[in-house]
């Protein structure tokens, strides 16, 4: 898996990539494309047709004599039925495919996320993965409908040309000459300017990145008080005044370059080549040469402007086309990705009841990284132990319970649980008798009790999401809640959803550890208390404790008091553990935990000593 | 053509279109005036010369061929249309390259009328939940919208006079052709008012749908919900939700569409089974009964009332799409004339460093609010007091620092600093005397010395004062490791190679900010919150020593940094329920005695459970006799 840049893709791996796309497209709804095509297929027939044939046997029919007037109103009547027919298949197919897309959205959108959430987290955590990878996937359901919808207009277009083509060449294939010289200047400039434009976009953005930072600071809350204590105001107008002049300087050099291409396309393909050379190439024919009738005249005339137009189309839908190829490229990848942790089902199954968690001589290092993130750790926690990590920050602590979930897998050495290797077992049981709260825990767009039970609720779960929220001390503020258990949470629906303070989601993110109950074996708290006041805490630490008693629990803290009543305490620096054992081991010990420990209770130690004396 | 095109609209919406395309003109005519002249005079122009190039020229052409006039005077007229036709791809050329051009200058003057509006709002406007949805998202369109609803609108108009023109051309040839051209354009009114209410109707059903598809899209994508996703069965339930509610999309509008198809579809009905068809008919009829030989003249005019009928369609979608883009500039017009308090504010200079403090039984509740968050407080401060607000969340404590520094306008009571009340003095030049540290500090894409000073450092006296801040905020370890020192880009906003700060770094860097600006008071809302112990301690040490004679402020969940303060404050609901220093309040054992008592119950060995259960015995004695006497 290389970096993807914005790569040169070959011909034929563009020609590959859509043909994915639109495989991709029928697997999820066969009928949508294939009425598309044909929808396209027979108005632009249709459509040829009528600007041409029918007008040219129309003028006939009224110069001569021998048709009479009953006779040519029912070729009127006949010929502008079948187009009426052709725009009713054509509206009713565009409205029908519109809402029939909806659908399909959907189903693309869904296989794409179930795989996101089956990618391995290790390409969320690495930028050049989650840039090309994941930001791609999130867009391949446009791309898909995009796939379908310029390959259809390409169809059409080429059998409109293709018929009208035919209509000339029996008239005079002369005149097909134009609109080809037109298309290919046509071609030729079209694509110096939608390079120069993509060049030119790409500055833009970058610039207007510059620009649209400062005057996003400038109205986003998170930010006000800033602004409106400091004078940082001025060094923002400045660089938002500095990326104005820049895209001006851009746009004058770019502009002048494509104006003048534009100029030269306009004035040549629409102007002389389609505007004056075949009306003056006709009207020599007809008025000097007097070859051929007013009919002919008017039938090649809108017969030439029409192939122009929709060889004009064609050129855009090739640009369409192009993109989704470039596109497709990126979301082939994240498809083919082969996953190495996630949706793995395991040789073996995981053993019941409590067991022993072995980290033997493991070392973890990034992909691309220099050094080890975590380098040989080896730690044994017993069922029911409490294993405080500490540790400063970038230390490895959070890499490190990452790991023990199985988030990602080590680059050496062994997690063994009750002496299997973690590895063995499918990843989804072996997560389901785990219970973390992460540092970024998320409150998601769903029901109180759906957000604790975190899939699925029933009436029956009543009983097991409320003590769990009240453990997590979120009683209080429960019965605040006017729809209790199922009131909704974030505004994400609707403006009547209710959001909750860091402190509160943070106690959710607590309460679904106890609401996994009995299943809990092993309870992970990274940073757990971070967003809780000083009583919150106290009573927080002492329901963890007595609830999940029999499941160990692993706690990664800055606060070293919480630290203290645990079992065993790893200290770590720089991936390694530098120091082990219980509080009392490792403040004998003199190290750096007893340092760190010694600094932070520095103010509450005079106080303690006051009360001894 | 405005009222014709909404005519379906309410009277009062349908004026509030009208105004918005009136403001938004106004707006970028005060931008560039010469860029919406050029726009009005290509757009419409252009469309009239099409007109004449198409209809005329093709009729003039038909007509030569036919009466088989000379052919000199038919190159003559096509080469005339062809020149002024190329005149027009000058103007047209030139458009472009002035839209490119013009387009920052206009972006510029709209960003500067927003953000000097911005900075007078008062900042309880922007606490608001509704107030980054009403502006700021809408802000960010509107500009865009604007120019788009510019060119929409000029369009409609040069579309219309196209429409006028052809049809006097057609009239030229035979007046009653003139008549095909009333049934599109009374469908295209009548029904293009109900495809717009199909269509708006589609918008308001759709809504709860879609922001339900697309968030639960988002937390699959997004970095801060994988890992979550990964542990919990909870993408079950969004998978569940993604499907149910896509379906129900899908019912919506196939329902919608199929009513839209039927009206489009009646639409294309009108306009080729009425008038086309009729024309054609009426036209067979005139040659075949007549003598005039006419032929070429008639056919070129069917194609024009074609044309006219397209341009009617037009006009029709241009003046929809002015009106729906030329609403999003509504959001600019209430943003810059909201009606802002802040700007009553006084313009008292303060002369002297800030000293004494006098908090006068104030009173504060956030608009929507049911209680208040401040309810009646009072206290006094000396120069030079170290000051600690304790309690728990929600008690009110960054409330009341935000209303001593006059963020917020008091509702009740009074706020003086030396005698003065603080709503006398002018803003921006009272807020220099502050130096604060948030619970939510933010970062600036800026140079780091920026992000340290708040503005361009001038010489290098103030670049030695950056760094010596950072060394006294922690930071100096850091700083070591940047390559180019305090002139390091921070975050990867702009700047490939920026430097991307922790938590615990950006923090230093506030932190920083209070050393370089050396104020006469420091606020310090919960500074240690994302600190390791080892920083925090070493931060404190470093800020009592800087603070020496300036008073300071602490808001802190861990109580061990409220020990150092010379008197302490604990607030519950909105109020001081305790105040005094550390051993009074310890003494008294009250509500801070307790909280203390078991944040350092952690650190001691000595304390024992029966104390703890004696204060929480105390505690709940106290609140019964509060009951009691309630």
């Amino acid at each position: 898996m290389q970096k993807v840049k914005n790569d040169k893709i070959l011909v034929k791996q563009l020609f590959s990539n859509v043909r994915y796309s639109i495989s991709f497209a029928w697997k999820a709804d066969k009928a949508v494309v294939l009425i598309v095509y044909l929808a396209f297929f027979s108005c632009f027939i249709i459509d040829a047709f009528y600007s041409t044939l029918f007008l040219k046997l129309f003028i006939q029919m009224l110069s001569e004599n021998k048709f009479l007037l009953g006779q040519t109103i029912v070729y009127v009547i006949i010929g502008i039925g079948i187009m009426i027919l052709g725009r009713a298949i054509e509206v009713l197919v565009e409205n029908w495919a519109i809402a029939r897309f909806v659908k399909v959205t959907g189903t693309i959108q869904r296989e794409f996320i179930k795989k996101a959430a089956d990618i391995d987290l290790l390409c969320y955590d690495q930028k050049q993965y989650f840039d090309d990878f994941v930001i791609a996937a999130s867009q391949s359901d446009e791309m898909i409908t995009k796939a379908v919808i310029c390959t259809a207009q390409m169809l059409g277009l080429s059998i409109g040309i293709l018929t009208l083509g035919t209509l000339i060449m029996t008239i005079n294939p002369i005149i097909a000459i134009f609109p080809i010289a037109g298309f290919i200047i046509n071609l030729v400039t079209r694509f110096r300017i939608t390079k120069l434009e993509y060049d030119y976009d790409m500055e833009y953005k970058r610039l207007m990145r510059k620009a649209d930072y400062s005057k996003r600071v400038f109205y986003q809350p998170e930010y006000a008080k800033e602004i409106k204590l400091s004078d940082i105001e001025i060094p923002l107008r400045k660089q938002f005044d500095e990326a104005i002049i820049e895209i001006e300087t851009t746009a004058r050099k770019m502009g002048v370059k494509v104006a003048i291409l534009s100029l030269i396309n306009w004035i040549s393909v629409f102007t002389i080549l389609s505007y004056l050379c075949v009306p003056l190439y006709l009207g020599y024919l007809s008025l000097v040469k007097r070859t051929i009738a007013l009919g002919d005249v008017a039938a090649m005339n809108n017969a030439q402007q029409a192939v122009r137009n929709n060889l004009d189309g064609f050129n855009y839908s090739l640009v369409a086309f192009q993109e989704v190829g470039q596109f497709a490229q990126r979301f082939r990848r994240f498809l083919d990705y082969e996953i190495k942790i996630e949706k793995q089902c395991g040789i073996k199954a995981v053993p019941r009841g409590r067991q022993v968690l072995k980290i033997e001589n493991m070392s973890f290092r990034y992909e691309g990284a220099k050094k080890d993130t975590l380098h040989r750790i080896n730690m044994t926690i017993n069922p029911g132990e409490r294993i405080a990590i500490v540790g400063e920050n970038g230390a490895g602590k959070t890499t490190f319970v990452k790991l023990l979930m199985r988030l990602y897998d080590a680059t050496e050495g062994s997690i063994t649980y009750g002496n299997q290797n973690i590895k063995d077992f499918s990843t989804e049981e072996y997560r389901s008798i785990i219970g973390a709260v992460f540092q970024d825990f998320q409150l998601y767009g769903a029901t109180l009790a759906e957000n604790v039970v975190m899939g699925e609720y029933s009436k029956e779960q009543e009983v097991i999401v409320r003590k769990a929220l009240d453990l997590a001390d979120f009683t209080r503020k429960l019965s605040k809640l006017s729809d209790g258990l199922n009131t909704e949470m974030t505004k994400e629906f609707s403006e009547k959803g209710t959001m909750l303070s860091g402190g509160e989601t943070q106690k959710v993110a607590i309460a679904r550890m106890f609401a996994k109950g009995n299943e809990l074996s092993i309870a992970i708290l990274d940073e757990p208390s971070s967003a809780l006041d000083a009583l919150a805490e106290a009573k927080l630490t002492k329901n963890m404790l007595e609830n999940v008693k029999d499941a160990s629990i692993i706690f990664i803290s800055h606060r070293l008091s919480t630290t203290k009543d645990a079992d065993h305490i790893y200290m770590f620096e720089e991936g390694r553990i530098i120091e082990e054992g219980t509080h009392e081991e490792l403040m004998k010990l003199r190290g750096r935990y007893a340092d760190m420990f010694e600094k932070q209770s520095h103010y509450y130690q005079d106080e303690i000593e006051k009360e001894v004396s | 053509m405005g009222r014709k095109a909404n005519h379906n609209e309410e009277e009062g919406k349908r004026l509030g279109v009208f105004q918005s395309m009136v403001y938004t003109i106004q707006t970028l005519w005060h931008a560039d005036k010469s860029f919406v002249f050029y726009t009005f005079f290509k757009n419409t122009t252009e469309e009239v010369f099409i007109t004449f190039f198409v209809i005329y020229l093709m009729q003039y052409i038909y007509s030569c061929i036919e009466e088989e006039r000379s052919y000199q005077g038919l190159i003559r007229m096509v080469l005339l249309f062809c020149t002024i036709h190329i005149i027009f791809h000058f103007f047209s050329a030139g458009h472009a390259y002035c839209k490119r051009l013009k387009m920052p200058k206009v972006y510029s003057y709209v960003f500067r009328k927003v953000i000097d509006k911005a900075t007078t709002i008062e900042l309880s406007r922007y606490e608001q939940p509704d107030f980054y949805d009403r502006f700021s998202k809408a802000l960010d369109e509107c500009l865009t919208k604007g120019l788009e609803g510019l060119q929409s609108l000029t369009w409609s108009i040069g579309c219309f006079l196209a429409g006028i023109s052809a049809l006097a051309i057609i009239a030229k040839v035979d007046p009653l052709l003139v008549l095909f051209v009333i049934p599109p354009l009374v469908a295209a009114l009548f029904i293009g008012g109900k495809l717009n209410q199909l269509h708006l109707k589609l918008r308001e059903e759709e809504t709860r749908d879609k922001r339900v598809t697309e968030y639960i899209k988002r937390v699959f994508y997004e970095k801060k919900y994988a890992g979550e996703i990964r542990l919990y069965e909870i993408r079950k339930l969004l998978y569940k939700k993604h499907a149910d509610s896509f379906e129900n999309r899908y019912q919506i509008s196939r329902r919608i569409y199929r009513k839209i198809g039927w009206y489009a579809f009646l639409q294309y009905a009108v306009f080729f089974g009425l008038t086309i068809l009729s024309a054609y008919v009426y036209v067979t009829y005139v040659i075949k009964t007549s003598d005039i030989a006419k032929i070429g003249a008639y056919v070129a005019m069917i194609s024009s009332i074609d044309y006219v009928c397209w341009r009617i369609k037009e006009v029709i979608r241009h003046m929809n799409n002015a009106g729906k883009c030329c609403i999003y500039m509504n959001n600019l017009k209430e943003f810059l004339e909201y009606e802002s308090l802040e700007t009553k504010a006084g313009e008292r200079l303060v002369t002297k460093p800030l000293g004494e403090i006098e908090i006068k039984d104030i009173c504060f509740t956030y608009q929507g609010a049911s209680s208040g968050v401040i309810n009646g407080l009072s206290l006094s401060i000396k120069k030079g007091e170290k000051i600690a607000l304790v309690g728990e969340n929600g008690a009110g404590k960054t409330t009341l620092i935000k209303l001593l520094m006059g963020l917020y306008p008091l509702q009740k009571g009074n706020i003086t600093i030396d005698g003065i009340d603080i709503s006398e003095f002018e803003p921006k030049q009272y807020h220099q005397h502050f130096g604060t540290v948030f619970q939510d500090l933010q970062i600036f894409a800026l140079p780091l010395s920026h992000n340290v000073l708040m503005r361009e450092p001038r010489n290098e006296e103030e670049r030695i004062l950056i760094i010596e801040s950072l060394k006294k905020a922690q930071f100096g370890d850091v700083l070591k490791n940047l390559p180019n020192g305090i002139d390091t880009m921070i975050s990867k906003e702009f700047d490939e190679d920026g430097f991307v700060c922790s938590g615990g770094q950006a923090q230093k860097i506030a932190i920083a900010r209070v050393f370089a600006k050396n104020p006469d008071i420091v606020i310090l809302d919960e500074p240690s919150s994302a600190l390791d112990p080892i920083a925090e301690y070493q931060m404190y040490h470093n800020m009592l020593l800087a603070s020496e004679g300036k008073t300071v402020f602490f808001i802190s969940h861990r109580l061990s940094s409220a020990r150092i303060a010379d008197r302490i404050f604990y607030l519950e609901d909105g109020k001081i329920v305790e105040s005094g220093n550390h051993e009074e309040l310890i003494k008294k054992g009250g509500k801070y005695a307790k909280m203390f008592e078991l944040q350092a119950k952690q650190y001691k060995e000595t304390i024992s459970e029966e104390r703890l259960s004696l204060l929480e015995e105390q505690e709940s004695a106290r609140e019964v006799r509060g009951d009691a006497e309630s």
